[in-house]
């Protein structure tokens, strides 16, 4: 890049630079930057594999439609609990519906609520965490309440929400958000407690920034790496939380394709249609899996001095 | 002479579990236009906190106390609400760090920070904004600023990056400069390239600068007035030549020998001030300095000194100025312990 158009270094220019020559450079030097991410990116093998898996499960799920040959909820009682054929690829449930078609929609309600968890239980707590980490009367009283959220073990108190909320999709992301604020706010209040004590945050209010500037415009971007790449675990134990709340029978009511209800429904015929936990199951860990592997990847990425 | 800020008789007291502590206790001094202005003295003299509070830069940690006042052109900056004070930081005292390295956002590229310090103080496009910081970049001598704008903190070295916060408090032009130690972090070279620098700019932009600094070669290559502090008290203070030729105080004269010289003899000890500075939480009763001074007379450990002018420059906190009126020896005399 430097060396072929040679203006690297040497050139010696006038001042103040002409607009055109401030664009070449900054195309030039993004070119670079991605370059080099990308290069670090690719070298972690496992956070590719995440990659793929992450963007396959996210493909089957938005053309869920076009691929699954059958309706996900119409039950065929002649065609119960049939093997894995050219017809069914992962063979059919106990009420003859097609678990191939069930395991793709699935998908669509499992990326929904790790999706929507992430991102918003991320955004809450970021949130709450700046305000504790700006006001002592506040952080002790949001602090408090996340220690005793905290106490609670999180599956435990998404199902007591679940009872109270009532069974449906979006009581179960409600509850998970609930679940994850917690982690999130004491992230990111830990994070602006550091940040906020740093020289350049000093240097910052010498030039005359005001606090609120500092905090948003400065505070929050430092924090932010570790934030994403916390959001993408959750995601991640939002879809774990999800199956297990449905394989209980208190996440998404019943007939609807999740893989947790998949699961939970494959567990009375085990032993003569194991292709009904066999596939929900390799999707949930695979997709978890691949969620953990890419966090690290975003990690590593998200941190310009690492190299 | 014009006084650009004129400091009177500050105090600067922190609550602490050991009760109120004067970190800065009646400090009082003025920088002038155009002058450079050297401020020394050991660590926890109170030469840092002296100068962060003419910025009011403790006033979000609610454990602080200010009296005393700060002029700046003849107005009261301790009067100034936070958001007058936000008008004044950047725009008409800036201050550079010691730390250059940690003093950048490491998330926002060069240009980014210096533009921001343009655009926070004055009303002027991105772009003409982005051009005045690739000017800055070129007057604090960064080679191909046009590259550097768009780089990262990280990617320069350590006194590129110190170009670059010179850059970043000099965006706006202020009157003032506080630089705090600005050359403690980086190798020797570089010091003397960053020295120049300032040096250069309080030249060629007329502006004050209050250099912080426990490096005396550096107040003689470059100040015209020195401040001599200890234990949150101005000791001497005087012009350049008096401090440097005819030193009074023993504290200063102490300072200066326990720089090495070239001249000295092969196996001579080099001398130090003994003793170490007293926490804020033990101050002695009389002179502050007495228990470590080698003259000191039990008036010293009685009775606080005055600051007393012995000429029209020079003043100085000492019982037995008069006794010395034409400077104490420099090595030898004051090489009592060792």
């Amino acid at each position: 890049m430097l060396n072929t158009n040679g203006t690297g270094a040497e050139g010696a220019m006038t001042y103040p630079a002409a607009q055109n020559d401030l664009n070449l450079q900054r195309k030039k030097l993004a070119h670079e930057q991605a370059e080099i991410r990308l290069k670090k990116f690719t070298r972690n093998r496992a956070s590719v594999f995440g990659l793929a898996v992450v963007t396959l499960v996210v493909l089957l799920a938005v053309f869920a439609p076009v691929i699954a040959m059958h309706d996900p909820l119409t039950m065929n009682t002649a065609d119960r609990l049939q093997g894995i054929s050219a017809q069914h690829w992962f063979g059919t449930d106990n009420m003859g519906r097609d678990v191939f078609s069930r395991v793709l929609y699935g998908a669509r309600i499992s990326l929904t609520v790790g999706f929507t968890v992430g991102i918003t239980s991320g955004l809450l707590g970021l949130i709450i965490g700046l305000y504790a980490s700006t006001n002592q009367v506040a952080d002790n009283i949001l602090m408090r309440i996340c220690d005793g959220l905290k106490a609670i073990p999180s599956t435990l108190l998404a199902i007591t929400m679940m009872a109270v909320l009532g069974a449906d999709i979006k009581n179960v992301i409600i509850s998970l958000i609930v679940v994850n604020i917690p982690n999130m706010a004491r992230l990111a209040r830990s994070q602006a407690l550091v940040v906020r004590e740093q020289t350049y945050i000093e240097a910052m209010r010498c030039l005359g920034s005001s606090r609120k500037r500092i905090l948003w415009a400065h505070v929050v971007p430092n924090i932010l790496s570790p934030m994403i790449v916390q959001m993408t675990f959750v995601f991640a134990s939002a879809i774990i939380t999800e199956a297990a709340l449905s394989f209980l029978g208190a996440g998404v009511p019943a007939p609807a394709p999740s893989w947790g209800n998949i699961l939970k429904e494959g567990k009375d015929v085990i032993y003569t249609a194991w292709w009904m936990i066999l596939f929900p199951g390799i999707f949930t860990a695979l997709t978890v899996l691949g969620l953990n592997l890419l966090g690290d990847g975003v990690r590593d990425l998200m941190d310009p001095r690492n190299s | 002479m014009r006084k650009v800020l004129e400091v009177q008789n500050l105090c600067t007291e922190f609550k602490t579990e050991r009760g109120m502590l004067k970190a800065v206790d009646g400090v009082s001094f003025e920088v002038n236009e155009g002058e450079m202005l050297g401020i020394v003295g050991e660590s926890g003299c109170g030469k840092s906190v002296t100068s962060q509070s003419i910025l009011r830069l403790y006033d979000e940690k609610s454990f602080v106390r200010y009296t005393g006042d700060v002029l700046f052109h003849g107005e009261s900056l301790f009067s100034l609400s936070e958001k007058e004070m936000e008008n004044v930081r950047g725009a008409k005292i800036s201050m550079v760090f010691q730390d250059a390295l940690s003093s950048l956002n490491p998330v926002f590229t060069v240009g980014n920070q210096i533009t921001e310090a343009i655009l926070i103080h004055q009303k002027k496009t991105k772009a003409e904004a982005k051009n005045q910081a690739v000017e800055m970049l070129n007057l604090v001598g960064i080679p191909d600023p046009a590259r550097r704008f768009y780089q990262y903190p990280f990617e320069l070295s350590g006194g590129m990056r110190q170009r670059v916060m010179i850059a970043v408090a000099l965006a706006c032009r202020p009157q003032l400069l506080i630089a705090d130690e600005p050359t403690t972090a980086l190798d020797v070279t570089i010091q003397a390239q960053i020295m120049d620098l300032i040096v250069d700019m309080n030249k060629k932009l007329d502006m004050a600068v209050m250099l912080i600094t426990h490096d005396l070669a550096v107040v003689a290559e470059t100040c015209d007035r020195v401040i001599v502090m200890y234990l949150g008290q101005i000791v001497e203070e005087g012009g350049v030549d008096d401090i440097f030729d005819h030193p009074m105080h023993p504290y200063t004269v102490g300072l200066m020998n326990s720089i090495p010289k070239l001249d000295t003899a092969k196996g001579t000890r080099l001398y130090q001030i003994s003793g170490t500075v007293p926490l804020l939480s033990q101050i002695p009763a009389g002179c502050r300095f007495a228990p470590r001074c080698p003259y000191a007379t039990d008036l010293c450990r009685k009775e606080m000194p005055e600051l007393s002018r012995v000429s029209d420059t020079q003043g100085v906190r000492c019982h037995y100025r008069n006794e010395r009126s034409g400077g104490l020896y420099q090595q030898g005399a004051g090489c009592k312990a060792g």
